[in-house]
């Protein structure tokens, strides 16, 4: 049955194909299962055409979906890795990539995200071409039968979980200070310790029991460093009801704002905030790749969008 | 799956698991270059190139044979002008009457030479092998294919059985790199009802040849009643070295059937000397507990045994395997994954004297062989998850295979290169090493012919110089996925290693194609490797 849901997905992926969102619906006939309707929109801060529909700059996504569970995942490249040539956009889309291949193919057992990422990663080591690069990782997988949101997060990429207006589970930020998140590496040749070089082990796992109704919204730091949780919640406010198209609608309004913010010089963002706290006279947004997804945890085959 | 479709019209279906495989590129328990991309949809097809998103084969060509742990010239005598060198065997969901099955092969395409089905009993599928039969649906040569993706859909024979697990095999002699696949369908009319009678295996053709055999005999035998000595007809009178000589022509299966046929012919069949080199790879499907059993008395001077690919489906026990192996000088169990096999036979294998050979590759109980001994010449470790630690050493070894073995440190490089002088052959594709242990052991090891780096990042200019410097026989050489060699240095290896045949460069960022396609000119006698994914011109 995996392999009908991912046609379903690609055929409703590749539909999609000429915009930078991703509206998806996965479909499935058990009534008593939740599902997720997630919809996605992102920003490269350079303005560069995307190289592929999955990637903003240096953050990329993915969204998959199986029989028995829906999994959404975003990465965050490490744009320090320029100065040595490395594209480090390549090192996240693949990572991004290959989490989903991971779970379309099968691989997924046990829901864990966590898996998902290492798989993801050993993989990413293993290519004939050389790859390096860091990069976070945010990866949640919802186990439709259980209903429990399981999440695994390294870096300052994050979620919230959203209950009738207000945030019942989210995230927390690994930094190793400021702006500097915890991140997985795979450092050129003889610089491996004079990176930051982190162990999936170090990733923040959480598991948590999901309503009908709630929002998730996963999204880069190039979000939440530019649009403060209140904001947020304002937005998502205005989502007017479950269909894929309201979904689309809510996320690509929020990524507007957190990129109208970005850009603004004078605007006090949650990063400008933060950096004074830390004795960093910064003011205004802060330009950066943003990817947001949002997610409406559904009852599956009741849904409006068909 | 849900059969919507009327009984009579095929469906189409993609493989849901890997059953089992002989090798692969990637590593265990990754999906990388491994087994597992063949289940489910294609990712690749129609582009060409070498993918990680592919199935992808251990190896091609000659390079791996004429290496110094080459296979052994254990007795070939099977029929087949084709050798079967791997396979992978797919399962899938829907039991069905196979009209068609595609292979999308989307890089060097050409390589897979038979197609057998298996058949077997559904409620029998946990217990033993006595319930399976295989038939062979396709076989051909090996083909040599244009450099483009392509859908292999051979003609199948016809069959009534319906089948749910095909196995796939290669041969790659003939090609220039890795053959890859992407995916594999089959297609066929659903078989929704059957009954456990239409699912046995009928009655195989080994009956059918026997009856030949005995009606053949009979031809030949006397009936002369009065004279006892003449019992077995004018064998009786033929020199036992004539029929010794007839019988050098046969082939396992052939030993096996003429032994039941007569006392006289029993005694030649079950001379031990028949089973001095025991290949079963060819006959792997027929191996059990109970071919190990019956054959162990003729096998008390068995010195090659290749039991590669057996024990799939829990054919092999332990404890029948143990008590055959007591007396072997050269031990081949590649991919020989029964899960019934259990550590003692580890054990087992440590107590055997005279080992000079052993393939452990993707073996997967192999945890605590002991390295330490004497008189050991070629050991692969490939594929498995430990090897070695600082003071095991092997003098006597020749030939070391440690290919995506996930054990050797750069500490383990340095014990090799001090205590394996003898050393010509070592595969530490994969692995974690640093540029200055390597290049130790280039200078320690100067007997080397073949030293695979593949995908180690670190090998530089200093490594293909130390062996530049060193290795003057080196004839095989493979620093796929480095950026940091570049074009002088392979200048140099080239010049200084007369003997290179064979070089693999692809993925090093900083040699470009047009570089190699030069050196390809100067040297006609090496044969350059320059893989590639997308957008550039293969060699």
């Amino acid at each position: 049955m995996a392999f009908q849901t991912a046609v379903v997905y690609g055929r409703l992926l590749a539909s999609h194909a000429r915009q930078f969102v991703a509206p998806l619906l996965i479909k499935e006939t058990c009534p008593s299962k939740l599902h997720l309707i997630s919809a996605c929109c992102g920003f490269s801060k350079d303005f560069q055409p995307a190289k592929s529909k999955f990637v903003f700059g240096e953050d990329a996504y993915f969204v998959a979906g199986t029989k028995h569970s829906d999994v959404l995942g975003v990465a965050d490249g490490v744009g320090g890795w320029r100065q040595y040539g490395i594209d480090s956009s390549l090192f996240s889309s693949a990572l991004m990539e290959s989490c989903k291949r991971f779970v379309l193919e099968g691989g997924l057992e046990s829901s864990s995200p966590i898996n998902i990422v290492k798989a993801g990663f050993q993989d990413l080591t293993e290519h004939k071409e050389p790859l390096f690069g860091s990069s976070t990782a945010c990866i949640m997988v919802l186990d439709k039968k259980s209903q429990m949101l399981h999440s695994s997060n390294l870096g300052d990429s994050g979620f919230l979980v959203i209950r009738k207006g207000s945030i019942v589970h989210q995230s927390s930020e690994q930094q190793h200070y400021f702006n500097t998140p915890y991140q997985l590496a795979i450092p050129p040749p003889g610089q491996a310790g004079a990176v930051i070089q982190d162990s999936l082990d170090e990733a923040e796992s959480t598991s948590f029991s999901v309503e009908l109704g709630d929002l998730i919204v996963l999204a880069t730091d190039g979000l939440f460093d530019n649009v403060s949780t209140e904001q947020i919640l304002n937005e998502l406010s205005q989502l007017e009801d479950h269909s894929s198209e309201s979904i689309q609608h809510v996320t690509d309004s929020l990524a507007n704002l957190a990129r109208a913010h970005s850009f603004d010089p004078t605007f006090s963002s949650p990063f400008s905030k933060q950096a004074r706290c830390e004795g960093f006279n910064i003011i205004g947004g802060k330009p950066d790749d943003i990817t947001v997804l949002i997610a409406v945890v559904s009852e599956m085959g009741d849904d409006s969008d068909t | 799956m849900e059969n919507k479709f009327p009984v009579g019209d095929p469906i189409r279906q993609l493989a849901i698991k890997v059953v089992s495989f002989s090798s692969q590129y990637g590593g265990e328990n990754s999906r990388t270059y491994g087994a597992l991309n063949l289940v489910g949809n294609g990712n690749i097809f129609p582009s060409y190139g070498d993918y990680t998103q592919a199935f992808v084969l251990r190896t091609y060509g000659p390079w791996w044979d004429i290496a110094p742990s080459g296979k052994a010239p254990i007795n070939k005598k099977a029929k087949r002008n084709v050798v079967s060198e791997d396979f992978v065997d797919l399962e899938f969901q829907e039991y069905v009457i196979p009209t068609k099955i595609e292979i999308l092969e989307t890089f060097n395409p050409g390589a897979v030479v038979r197609i057998l089905a298996l058949l077997w009993g559904r409620e029998d599928s946990n217990s033993a092998i006595c319930g399976q039969r295989w038939t062979i649906l396709w076989s051909g040569e090996p083909q040599k294919c244009p450099s483009k993706a392509r859908k292999f859909s051979p003609q199948l024979k016809k069959t009534q059985h319906p089948i749910n697990l095909i196995r796939l095999e290669f041969n790659q002699q003939h090609q220039d790199y890795y053959t890859e696949l992407d995916a594999v369908f089959l297609y066929g009319i659903p078989a929704p009802c059957l009954s456990s009678a239409e699912q046995k295996p009928s009655t195989s053709s080994t009956g059918a040849n026997i009856s030949l055999t005995a009606r053949l005999l009979q031809k030949l035998s006397l009936k002369d009643d009065k004279d006892n000595s003449f019992q077995n007809g004018l064998f009786d009178i033929l020199p036992s070295e004539l029929i010794h000589h007839i019988f050098s022509f046969f082939e396992l299966t052939d030993l096996s059937r003429a032994a039941r046929t007569c006392r006289l012919f029993f005694q030649h069949c079950y001379d031990p000397v028949w089973y001095k080199d025991l290949d079963l790879k060819p006959y792997w499907n027929l191996v059990t507990n109970g071919t190990l059993d019956s054959l162990r008395t003729r096998c008390s001077a068995t010195e090659k045994l290749d039991l590669s690919w057996s024990g799939p489906y829990n054919a092999v026990r332990a404890s029948s395997f143990c008590r055959f192996v007591e007396h072997c000088g050269k031990l081949d169990l590649q991919s020989c994954n029964s899960k019934s096999l259990s550590q003692g036979w580890m054990e087992n294998l440590n107590a055997l004297k005279n080992l000079k050979k052993i393939n452990l590759y993707r073996v997967s109980q192999v945890t605590d062989y002991e390295m330490n001994r004497k008189g050991l010449q070629h050991l692969n470790l490939g594929g498995c998850a430990s090897f070695l630690d600082g003071d095991r050493l092997m003098e006597d070894l020749v030939s070391l295979d440690l290919w995506r073995n996930k054990g050797l440190t750069p500490d383990g490089v340095i014990c090799l290169a001090d205590g394996c002088i003898l050393l010509q052959e070592l595969d530490i594709g994969t692995n974690v090493s640093s540029p200055s242990c390597v290049a130790y052991l280039a200078s320690k090891c100067r007997k080397l012919r073949k030293l695979f780096l593949t995908a180690i990042r670190c090998i530089d200019d200093g490594v293909v110089d130390a062996l530049s410097n060193n290795c003057s026989d080196l004839e095989q050489v493979d620093v796929l996925g480095t950026g940091l060699i570049q074009s002088n240095s392979i200048t140099r290896l080239l010049g200084q290693c007369k003997r290179l045949q064979f070089l693999d460069v692809s993925f090093c960022s900083q040699l470009s194609t047009e570089f190699i396609r030069n050196l390809q000119g100067s040297y006609p006698n090496v044969n350059f490797k320059k893989s590639f994914v997308v957008n550039e011109d293969p060699l």
